[in-house]
């Protein structure tokens, strides 16, 4: 006996409903923290969307959506913001993730930071601190820590191999744990090695 | 400490978080980073401030496909 498949099958406007338009708020909070202005997070998720429908195409049903559409919209920030030279501190980070990078696996020493420290602590003392980080940083800690994305799933939307976003996210959680510490202790917290 | 990262991550398959939580609970300053990093994700993960783009964008988006 042949067994039909229920499924339905979409036309391409009920799939971008489906599949795409669910991750429109984790898209547009990436795009906003990779620029840090809703205006420009805004045409970002546009430009993503808009993008992703035209290669509606490409996409199989049921796949990685949300990866998908994160490495369209990383890839538009690149081409089109970064190239503005908005972010004041793009001289500098090329050369530092690339002397970092190659630092990869070599058992660097992990920051660490006390748990009563964080818990102690306001989002916008994190918030901040984060988005102070060099670009590259940041957005491993955001595909990483706030959208859950498994470090597969990073490299692929970010171009490197898996053993760089296991290093570099290292690095970045180092780095925000300092700015962290740095600022609890200028608020009074004892400091702790 | 790379490993425990993994392990927070979910990097690692079962048995080798077993294994590693094995040797975790046997060593106090692994312990101590095993909490620390754990209050860490739990702290990003909650506090980070969470921006939503709304409805309004969704419908604009709706239009431009029906547009096209």
């Amino acid at each position: 006996m042949t067994i039909v498949s229920q499924e339905p099958i979409l036309n391409k406007e009920e799939l971008f409903e489906s599949e795409l338009l669910p991750h429109a708020d984790a898209l547009y909070n990436f795009a906003y923290h990779l620029t840090y202005n809703e205006e420009d997070a805004n045409d970002l998720v546009q430009e993503t969307f808009m993008k992703a429908f035209r290669f509606m195409s490409l996409y199989e049903k049921g796949t990685n959506a949300k990866a998908w559409l994160f490495k369209i919209l990383k890839n538009a920030f690149i081409n089109e913001y970064r190239k503005k030279a908005k972010q004041p501190t793009k001289v500098d980070y090329e050369d530092i993730i690339a002397y970092q990078d190659a630092d990869e696996d070599k058992g660097g020493v992990a920051y660490d930071l006390r748990e009563d420290i964080f818990d102690g602590m306001m989002g916008d003392e994190i918030t901040i601190a984060l988005n102070r980080l060099p670009i590259d940083f940041k957005t491993v800690i955001l595909l990483c820590d706030i959208e859950g994305f498994s470090y597969e799933e990073i490299a692929k939307i970010i171009d490197i191999p898996i053993g760089t976003v296991r290093s570099r996210l290292h690095r970045a959680r180092n780095m925000l744990k300092e700015s962290l510490k740095e600022y609890a202790a200028s608020m009074g917290y004892k400091k702790h090695e | 400490m790379s490993d425990i990262s993994m392990l927070l991550d979910g990097e690692l398959d079962r048995h080798s978080e077993n294994r590693l939580m094995d040797e975790i609970q046997k060593c106090p300053t692994c312990m101590q980073y095993y909490n620390n990093h754990s209050a860490y994700k739990k702290n990003v993960a909650q506090k980070v401030m969470r921006k939503a783009c709304g409805e309004t964008l969704k419908d604009n988006l709706r239009a431009k496909i029906r547009g096209l």
